[in-house]
């Protein structure tokens, strides 16, 4: 068996991928870090209090990891949904009891889904309670006031992709809400005056049109499935860079 | 001719200079212009929407003091036919976050689902978030003697106003 082992890890092919030995050293640590392009985001040392659970309470690391779900559930989901009119609301039902663990798969993306926006409140309380938002990290905050806009937003298109009722008004209400957006929204001060109507205010290139319609249905799920995802990946992935670069999880005040 | 040269020199730019701001110009105002265009492109041209105007039966199709919610699924409109006789048109589009309110016969209102939003038989608000009165739209009859609702034509109810005195022209005498 270790002979074996041995024998891979030292062909070529093996090393070619991966540059460093097993040894536990702490240089060799730090270096499996470094050389990896995923974890090199990450400190390669950390202090004792950044892995206390009592400290960061792993919220932004659960915020993470519950994305992450989301992304692999959402794309299994995408084989099944169709956002369409005619088709949405059926390809939902069908999810639920035809298609194999689908209604357990609907379900953990619908849990992730609510579950995340409540981590990274938490995650954003535990930042403020500890005081990690102080210099040098003030940028690493308004990454995360980002962030959080992201996700509300993911929750907001992910609503109406059901079709139902619920969904419906939901984003019908919210959406309304921005009629009262200043200058660009056609109910909102100034809005008036510079011309901004049904037709053409922000409402109306959400909608991708005067009222929730089939436009409106296929703008949430390309919103929900590829545009936001994509603009929060950049997101996290400077977010974590920076916790590295400000000097890792924050210490003591 | 030496001094003028030198003189030159000194107001253009080299040439190594100009072409980076031409390089740099160029590759400026096209992303510029690309970024234009694309919010340019989220504004659809064309529309797939109910048409603004449709015909809603005849007069006598109405009864009076009475208000009618048949076109409510279809149009988001009732139709309302006074005591006197004159007609008015009246959105169903809550004014407080854009839900249908629904007529309630039993009662003699219009309730919204959403929030809970009141509103009596001229549309006038009275209970729940909604700021001001229902909407109206236009009212007009055919050649062929049809009522025809025009949605384009809007008359915003004002918070405490009554719309058949502010909008005269929105009732309609047969
Ligand atoms: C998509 C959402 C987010 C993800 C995935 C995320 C992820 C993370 C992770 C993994 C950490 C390392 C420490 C920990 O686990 O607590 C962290 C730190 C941090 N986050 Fe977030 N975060 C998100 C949103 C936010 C929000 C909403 C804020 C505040 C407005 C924020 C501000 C910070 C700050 C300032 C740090 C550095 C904290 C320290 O060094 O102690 N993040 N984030
Ligand atoms: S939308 Fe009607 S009460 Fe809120």
């Amino acid at each position: 068996m270790r002979n074996i082992f041995k024998y891979i890890t030292e062909t070529q092919l093996w090393k070619s991928i991966f540059r460093h030995d097993y040894e536990d050293t702490p240089r060799n640590r730090a270096l499996q870090i470094l050389g990896n392009v995923f974890l090199h985001l990450h400190p390669a040392r950390i202090t004792r209090l950044g892995v206390k659970l009592k400290h960061t309470w792993c919220m932004g690391g659960i915020t993470f990891f519950l994305f992450i779900i989301l992304t692999v559930t959402g794309v299994l989901l995408m084989f099944y949904y169709r956002p369409t009119v005619a088709d949405a609301y059926w390809d939902m039902k069908d999810l639920e009891f035809t298609v194999r663990f689908g209604l357990l798969l609907r379900n953990i993306h619908r849990w992730a889904g609510h579950l995340m926006v409540i981590t990274i409140m938490l995650h954003m309380f535990r930042v403020f309670m500890t005081g990690s938002y102080k210099p040098p990290r003030e940028f690493n905050w308004v990454l995360g006031v980002v962030l959080l806009v992201l996700t509300l937003l993911l929750s907001f298109t992910g609503y109406l992709l059901p079709w139902d009722q619920l969904g419906f008004w939901a984003i019908t209400v919210g959406t309304n809400m921005a009629r009262a957006a200043p200058v660009i929204g056609h109910e909102g001060p100034l809005g008036e005056i510079i011309g901004t109507t049904v037709y053409n205010d922000l409402r109306f290139a959400l909608l991708g049109g005067s009222q929730v319609g089939a436009n409106a249905l296929l703008r949430a799920y390309v919103w929900h499935c590829i545009g936001i995802p994509i603009i929060a990946i950049v997101f996290m992935a400077v977010h974590f860079w920076r916790v590295r670069k400000d000097g890792g999880i924050s210490g003591p005040l | 001719m030496k001094g003028i040269f030198e003189s030159l020199e000194e107001i253009l730019l080299s040439r190594r200079d100009f072409l980076v701001k031409l390089g740099w110009g160029g590759i400026i105002s096209f992303l510029i212009g690309s970024a234009i265009a694309t919010v340019k492109f989220f504004f659809p041209r064309v529309l797939f929407e109910s048409p603004a105007r449709f015909t809603v039966g005849k007069p006598e199709d109405y009864s009076f003091g009475k208000v009618n919610a048949s076109y409510k699924d279809s149009h988001r409109i009732c139709v309302v036919r006074k005591e006197d006789g004159s007609f008015f048109c009246v959105s169903l589009i809550c004014t407080h976050l854009g839900c249908t309110a629904n007529w309630k016969p039993s009662e003699g209102i219009f309730h919204c689902p959403c929030h809970g939003s009141k509103f009596d038989r001229m549309g006038i608000n009275f209970a729940g978030p909604a700021p001001r009165p229902l909407d109206r739209f236009k009212l007009d009859h055919t050649p062929e003697g049809e009522l025809i609702v025009d949605k384009s034509v809007i008359y915003k109810g004002i918070f405490g106003m009554n719309s058949d005195v502010i909008y005269p022209q929105s009732l309609l005498k047969v």
